[in-house]
């Protein structure tokens, strides 16, 4: 996905304003990206508290250096860029001892190790649009994405909810673009589990996935190794 | 192409309903042949569109309505004591 340089930035003139001291056109910055601000600082951290300190660091901070931000990404993501780190900080503080390295983080080996292999496969008994509708399935939604790991959790996050670009959302988190590939489909594939146990049609269920056949260098037929156990 | 390969390349044909990844179509012919042949990775496809599209309908949250008060205070005393500072300094004779 290309990086959005191109586009033009919806918020160039009140970034420009506020740069010349117009406190109301920050302001106006302020109420138009504090909701999405918010949202990543609620659903990094999980606490109301700590988004309601990673708004207000936030904006402190964009305005503190407004003069730095030099137009390299849209301010949406710049200032989702700043919230993230944020919310960062507050996760690190309150961890009382350091992550286990994660071997499967090797960039050497990020393309090669193996993903989740989908266990529970079946069509949704609904679509997206019609379950989206549904009060229960927002605290599914968010009960799911709190069950993830932290690096899946960012990383979701930022691309999927936030659009921002693989790229830009690597870049953010320390991570190599690989890195941030292999993390983003572990991400999906486990909210996909998570989702598709509620959400899936039990009449439908699909024959049990078992890993590749890497001996089977056969090709056309297919590769899936199956099993109705 | 196997089912751990598929898993691992279609990052973006999962997202190619949007306009941004159409350019790389061209690039799912083997993707699309193991979809073709293989009903199961269809339905795991289709499940993590689902999984994304629902995530985008979320509406952002707004802000609890006593924090908003307390945000647009703090912000517009840091306002003024960063521009009394970027006054100060543009005029040392204290002129201001």
């Amino acid at each position: 996905m290309p990086e959005p340089t191109a586009q033009l930035d919806p918020d160039l003139d009140l970034l420009h304003q506020a740069r010349g001291g117009d406190f109301a056109a920050f302001e106006h910055l302020v109420r138009r990206h504090q909701a999405s601000v918010y949202r990543l600082g609620l659903r990094i951290t999980g606490h109301v508290a700590d988004a309601e300190d990673v708004v207000q660091e936030t904006f402190l901070s964009a305005m503190e250096h407004l003069s730095d931000f030099a137009g390299r990404s849209l301010l949406s993501t710049w200032l989702l860029r700043i919230a993230t780190h944020a919310s960062l900080k507050i996760l690190r503080k309150r961890k009382t001892q350091a992550q286990p390295v994660d071997p499967r983080d090797n960039p050497l080996s990020a393309d090669g190790e193996p993903l989740p292999h989908p266990q529970f496969v079946a069509p949704w008994k609904e679509r997206p649009e019609q379950l989206a509708m549904q009060s229960e399935t927002r605290s599914l939604l968010e009960q799911a994405i709190h069950e993830l790991e932290e690096k899946y959790r960012l990383i979701f996050l930022l691309r999927d909810v936030e659009h921002l670009s693989t790229e830009q959302a690597a870049d953010i988190l320390g991570i190599t673009i690989a890195n941030a590939k292999v993390r983003l489909m572990r991400a999906r594939l486990l909210l996909r589990e998570r989702l598709t146990r509620h959400f899936g049609d039990y009449e439908r269920l699909m024959p049990h996935v078992h890993e590749d056949s890497v001996t089977n260098s056969s090709s056309g037929a297919s590769k899936m190794q199956r099993s109705n156990a | 192409m196997t089912c751990q390969e598929l898993l691992l390349s279609m990052g973006q044909y999962i997202e190619s309903q949007s306009p941004a990844a159409q350019a790389d179509r061209a690039q799912c012919q083997a993707l699309m042949e193991h979809l073709a042949d293989c009903p199961t990775c269809r339905v795991v496809v289709d499940n993590l569109r689902g999984t994304i599209a629902l995530y985008n309908h979320d509406q952002p949250l707004a802000l609890p309505p006593g924090f908003e008060i307390k945000l647009r205070q703090c912000l517009q005393e840091r306002w003024k004591q960063l521009h009394a500072k970027a006054n100060m300094k543009k005029a040392p004779n204290g002129s201001r």
